[in-house]
């Protein structure tokens, strides 16, 4: 089936984290994330020539930057997990799409992501924690863009060319 | 399904009820839309919770926040001859806080309304009293608001 022509609501994104293995990975959504901010920039190099009064760029490398803010919550399974990566320093395999992966056609990004976590808690606050997302070194595998096919089928490729 | 604010009603005459210790049967703590006008006529002292308004927002991907508006009255009339002495407004001033404003604030102990995750009272005032009721009926009436916001799941 193809993706449906539609908008998209922001709060039908989900943050996935792999409760399963790399290679065989079980989603499980997050449902206490907020607002999440997926930031992929390139590293722009100059790369002009004579040729063209133009200034010219080269991508060279690309940053996942991903910052969401979670309610905290004691007693949630995706809460506490990523709490503990960012108190332990240890990377945990995520996923961030647009929308649920049961629609085909969404996007988004899979990476081994180490957390870092800040909380305003101002006093008329309830407590949410703000995580920043980065990759990190795993052997398991290296960052990949996401695409939902058919039937929640996820394909996963490399950045770049 | 009841609806929010109802069920949030019904748990917070659970909780007045709770907290006033020596109720007697002339006594009442109930959810009404209207309180009875006759009031007045009736012994014993009355909490009356009622239900003003709500509305919600996204709070998280799962989870919607619901803040509610709710009033309540607590009334009782003087039934001696003469005019409501001040020992006994100060007594009904006192309910008013021990029994129901102060259980009734939630900012530092959410309450687990069934349902949802937590419940915080976010915003909480008191009219102490109404002189006209209190000279023209002999009648002891406090009028008090809250706003309650609570996180639910969509």
């Amino acid at each position: 089936m193809a993706a449906t022509s539609k908008t998209k609501p922001s709060i039908l994104g989900v943050v996935y984290r792999n409760t399963g293995t790399y290679g065989s990975p079980t989603w499980t959504s997050v449902s206490m994330v907020k607002d999440v901010t997926p930031n992929t920039p390139w590293d722009m190099v100059d790369a002009s020539i004579r040729a063209s009064r133009v200034k010219l760029y080269a991508p060279t490398q690309q940053d996942f930057d991903i910052t969401m803010n979670v309610l905290d919550n004691d007693s949630d399974a995706g809460v506490q997990a990523f709490k503990a990566a960012a108190n332990t320093a240890t990377p945990i395999d995520i996923m961030i799409l647009d929308g649920p992966m049961s629609d085909e056609g969404v996007r988004g990004v899979r990476f081994h992501a180490l957390f870092s976590q800040n909380q305003d808690q101002s006093i008329g606050n309830v407590n949410y924690n703000n995580f920043t997302c980065k990759p990190a070194f795993h052997s398991d595998g290296y960052p990949k863009y996401a695409v939902a096919g058919s039937g929640s089928a996820m394909t996963f490729t490399a950045p770049g060319a | 399904m009841a609806s929010n604010i109802i069920a949030v009603c019904d748990y917070l005459v659970d909780v007045v009820e709770a907290a006033w210790t020596g109720i007697t049967a002339d006594d009442s703590v109930e959810r009404v839309y209207v309180a009875p006008i006759k009031l007045h006529e009736q012994a014993g002292r009355h909490v009356f919770i009622y239900p003003l308004s709500y509305s919600n927002q996204p709070a998280t991907r799962g989870h919607d926040e619901w803040s509610y508006q709710i009033g309540v009255i607590v009334i009782e009339g003087y039934e001696q001859p003469g005019e409501p002495t001040k020992a006994w407004m100060d007594d009904r001033v006192d309910f008013v806080q021990d029994k129901v404003f102060d259980p009734l604030d939630f900012s530092r102990s959410p309450a687990a309304v069934s349902g949802g995750l937590r419940m915080l009272t976010t915003e909480a005032t008191c009219d102490v009293y109404n002189i006209d009721q209190m000279i023209q009926e002999k009648q002891f009436r406090s009028e008090l608001r809250f706003t309650f916001t609570e996180i639910r799941g969509a």
